[in-house]
């Protein structure tokens, strides 16, 4: 259901907006390069797997049909290359560094928060809280490119950018694996370091309402030991309402992406869109916010169904 | 029957919060924050225009008297550029931020006042746009009104594409304060509906609006410094997104150790010390709003 709705956004976008892209190429085929018209009106069809020549409601049900095929069109700007094929190499990068930036993020802020909420007012808890609120706040391309000039231009610890050494081939080589970790060791840092921050305080404010319970209280007069009440009593739950802010900031770091990519030349689906944006190629475009759209959505799902594991009162009977 | 709008301009109680927001160090910190950075706007309309000229003599000097920051690759002032391009930039976040705050007020009081088939499919687009990346989406909208891109239309967009969560939040409130004692008891007394939202439920939620309309500026600030920062728009000089973007563009990384650095430095600087001067500002405006977390 919602992915029918983005793709009727797009949809809308490309097809409907003023100063859309199909009229202004159409206007581009026509005027500047002299084609008549119906030859243009095929041409951009074909490129935005839209048939302009049927009404309407058709051209949309027919551009559903089509991108549930994976016909999103061709490339405008390197003639002949499918929109589809552009993505599936881009695709697995991004989904790579963001799953791998999401996994240390959340977990590095949940510990970290659960350190403050035990030892309130101390060193921890007071930076934490300095950092959360300063670094968060400032935009993720900021902290990459300080990252950049500072870890790998001056002191030359991190490549400059790239997703592995282009001297290596690829393939499934000890060799290529450690190449392509280290080239994703400065982006994943920059998606770290501007969402741990944020993690750990909601984190700390869940676990001191935790903390509050009688149930935690009860545990402890039971004499358990304390390692299995942090962890089972007092972590479980207070990691359950972050569950609900993880399934969110997901498309957060999708759509941030654009930035870090950029930044690091990392081939994923944030270059990919900024690329074909500065260009004006918009069926890439359009397959991109498709794909970044739908593949948000699938992520959504995935924690959803991850969420009802963690809390049994989701769980269906 | 007319609307008693001295509820939502209250003056006494405004210079009431002003006194207690001085009282505050954080307050007085993001008070003099942004002052300095309306200074700088106001200075904006002051800047020779040679500083921000082409000069092939001046290329990549040092700093000195004459020219504090020193200048970039094309001879041109830093610091001229820095307090030019702040116009553009806070004009912009703050219009954009209040467009976020009108549309996400507007939509969230709808929904929660009306509640029915109404609420469920605001909410549901909200829901939709919430967990979509809608960065990219204010970049292709932007992107397709390349020709009439002025900062107004690129305030307007950023709004449609971010109003989702501040649209929750206050129909959240909204619907806990609907149910209160004094709404109930001035639904009973016919009062109008429109008195009801500005008079009686609008003022709870303003502190909260006010809050979150300075988290709105550093948000809208960040994307739309980005937006320039990726080399999208059209290149006038106006703007420290474009700093940013000649900067990486120009190789000043490259010299990272000469004072070309400042070309990059100043408007990160910028940045950082107007979402610090925000931020102390809200934490003040906090402790104005709620008398529990005042120092006494």
């Amino acid at each position: 259901m919602a992915i029918l709705l983005s793709t009727s956004i797009t949809f809308f976008l490309v097809r409907l907006m003023p100063g859309n892209p199909i009229s202004s190429l159409l206007y581009q085929y026509i005027v500047e390069f002299r084609l008549p018209p119906d030859k243009a009106t095929e041409i951009v069809s074909a490129l935005f797997a839209i048939d302009l020549n049927e009404p309407l409601w058709s051209q949309y049900l027919k551009y559903i049909y089509n991108v549930l095929r994976g016909n999103l069109g061709f490339s405008y700007t390197s003639y002949g290359t499918p929109v589809i094929t552009m993505i599936a190499y881009a695709l697995p990068w991004t989904i790579f560094i963001v799953s791998i930036s999401i996994i240390l993020s959340f977990s590095t802020g949940i510990l970290l928060g659960m350190i403050a909420a035990y030892k309130r007012g101390g060193l921890l808890d007071n930076s934490l809280s300095l950092y959360a609120s300063v670094v968060a706040s400032l935009p993720s391309y900021v902290i990459g490119v300080l990252l950049l000039i500072f870890l790998s231009y001056n002191l030359g610890i991190f490549p400059r950018g790239g997703c592995y050494d282009p001297r290596i081939q690829p393939g499934f080589t000890l060799e290529f694996i450690s190449s392509v970790l280290y080239h994703a060791c400065l982006p994943v840092l920059s998606y770290t370091i501007t969402n741990m921050g944020s993690w750990a305080l909601t984190m700390k404010n869940s676990t001191i309402s935790v903390l509050g319970e009688d149930y935690v209280l009860a545990a402890e007069a039971r004499g358990l030991k304390k390692r299995r009440i942090i962890i089972s009593y007092v972590g479980r739950t207070a990691i359950l309402p972050l569950f609900t802010s993880l399934m969110i900031s997901i498309g957060a770091m999708f759509g941030g992406s654009i930035f870090i990519e950029t930044i690091f030349l990392y081939r994923g689906m944030g270059y990919l869109l900024s690329r074909s944006l500065s260009v004006f190629d918009y069926p890439v475009l359009q397959g991109c916010l498709n794909i970044v759209i739908i593949s948000t959505i699938v992520a959504n799902f995935i924690a959803d169904i991850l969420y009802s594991k963690i809390d049994p009162r989701v769980r269906r009977e | 029957m007319e609307l008693n709008f001295s509820r939502i301009v209250d003056v006494k109680g405004f210079f009431e919060s002003v006194r207690l927001l001085i009282k505050s160090r954080r307050g007085v910190a993001g008070l003099s924050i942004i002052t300095f950075f309306t200074c700088m706007v106001m200075a904006s309309f002051f800047v020779p225009q040679h500083l921000l000229q082409y000069n092939a003599n001046k290329i990549w000097l040092p700093p000195s008297l004459e020219h504090p920051l020193g200048t970039d690759f094309a001879g041109r002032d830093i610091l001229a550029q820095i307090v030019y391009g702040s116009r553009s930039v806070l004009s912009s976040s703050f219009l954009a931020a209040f467009f976020i705050i009108l549309m996400g007020t507007f939509i969230g009081i709808l929904s929660g006042f009306k509640g029915g088939s109404l609420d469920a499919i605001l909410m549901f687009i909200a829901d939709t746009l919430m967990t979509i990346p809608t960065y990219p989406l204010f970049l292709i909208m932007a992107a397709n009104l390349k020709a009439s891109l002025d900062i107004f239309t690129l305030s307007l967009i950023l709004a449609v594409t971010s109003w989702a969560g501040l649209a929750r939040a206050v129909r959240s409130q909204v619907m806990s304060i609907k149910s209160r004692e004094f709404v109930e008891a001035s639904k009973v007394l016919g009062l109008p509906t429109l008195h009801i939202i500005f008079g009686e439920i609008l003022p709870m939620i303003r502190p909260y609006l006010i809050v979150n309309f300075l988290y709105s500026t550093i948000y809208s600030m960040n994307g739309f410094v980005g937006f320039f920062f990726l080399g999208l728009a059209a290149l006038d000089m106006s703007n420290w997104g474009v700093m940013l973007n000649l900067a990486m563009g120009r190789g000043v990384l490259m010299l990272a150790r000469s004072w070309a650095i400042l070309y990059f430095f100043a408007p990160v600087l910028m940045i950082l010390l107007l979402t610090l001067g925000m931020i102390f500002l809200s934490s003040g405006l906090e402790t104005v709003f709620n008398p529990r977390l005042r120092e006494e």
